[in-house]
């Protein structure tokens, strides 16, 4: 079903470029702001995913992933280009937390209720849940990052983040655990605030 | 709610692939038969669905600027034109 010319003119091709990709560049500028925390770098990431993206369209297969094959680009920009020259600090995981397990473990343990649970989570403000989200390692950050909010299976995140589905599905596993515990600890703060 | 069984560790350790619709066919179904009957793992899985539903409402997406949109577009005709003269 390859139905595109292979002899396609640069013009016919950004102007598939443009109806294709270009509707997804709110949603890629959010992600770069995630990665970034900055409105200026994001765009700059944004713009250097879109150039990057329309020289190598010529590549991209009609019919696979367009939005997955664009955050591959923006992750991998960020990594190369952006991150390298910041030289950012990584921002280390709570310790406490080992792996999944414990978490579960403690699920069972000295918890509260699953409906109190469930009442304070509703109650959190966002920023106090992103803070808990960049807590997180990247390396846990970005797959939950890409399932629970840009919503791709992990078929998909394992295309962007180049990584095995498996290892998509252990850091999914891993990073919400730390996160419904990083969220939990701020439960019992706010519970000692109000005495 | 009683002890913790077998099933229920088995369920519990797959609540994250079931809600992301990422487990086989009978693996999801044997879940699904276990939920029906267990109110500890419904429970469970409440709650992870809730922390899914606070992490996606907490990241509501942003809209870029038109100047971006403008920048892009233009970034994409000069490479366009760049490729035609090639």
């Amino acid at each position: 079903m390859d139905d595109i010319p292979v002899t396609e003119s640069p013009r016919t091709r950004s102007e598939r470029f443009e109806r294709d990709a270009l509707p997804y560049i709110d949603q890629l500028y959010s992600a770069a702001l995630r990665l970034t925390r900055n409105p200026a770098d994001a765009e700059d990431v944004v713009q250097e995913t879109y150039v990057k993206a329309f020289s190598a369209f010529h590549q991209f297969q009609e019919g696979t992933n367009l939005k997955a094959w664009l955050y591959r680009i923006l992750n991998n920009t960020f990594i190369n280009t952006y991150r390298k020259a910041q030289r950012s600090p990584q921002i280390a995981a709570s310790p406490e937390v080992e792996d999944w397990q414990l978490a579960q473990a403690d699920s069972h343990a000295a918890s509260p209720s699953p409906s109190a649970e469930i009442e304070a989570l509703a109650r959190l403000t966002d920023d106090r849940i992103i803070d808990a989200m960049r807590s997180l390692k990247e390396e846990f950050r970005y797959p939950v990052y890409l399932a629970d909010i840009d919503g791709f299976s992990y078929k998909e995140i394992a295309h962007i983040l180049d990584i095995p589905v498996g290892t998509v599905m252990s850091r999914l596993n891993r990073g919400r655990s730390q996160l419904r515990e990083a969220l939990r600890a701020s439960f019992g703060q706010r519970e000692e605030d109000h005495g | 709610m009683g002890d913790i069984s077998e099933m229920c560790s088995f369920v519990m350790e797959r609540i994250n692939t079931f809600l992301d619709m990422e487990l086989d066919e009978d693996t999801a179904n044997s879940m699904r038969e276990h939920l029906s009957a267990c109110e500890t793992c419904v429970d469970e899985v409440s709650v992870w669905q809730a922390l899914r539903t606070a992490i996606k409402n907490a990241h509501m997406p942003q809209r870029c600027s038109s100047d971006l949109v403008e920048r892009v577009t233009a970034k994409i005709r000069a490479t366009q034109t760049t490729l035609e003269i090639a």
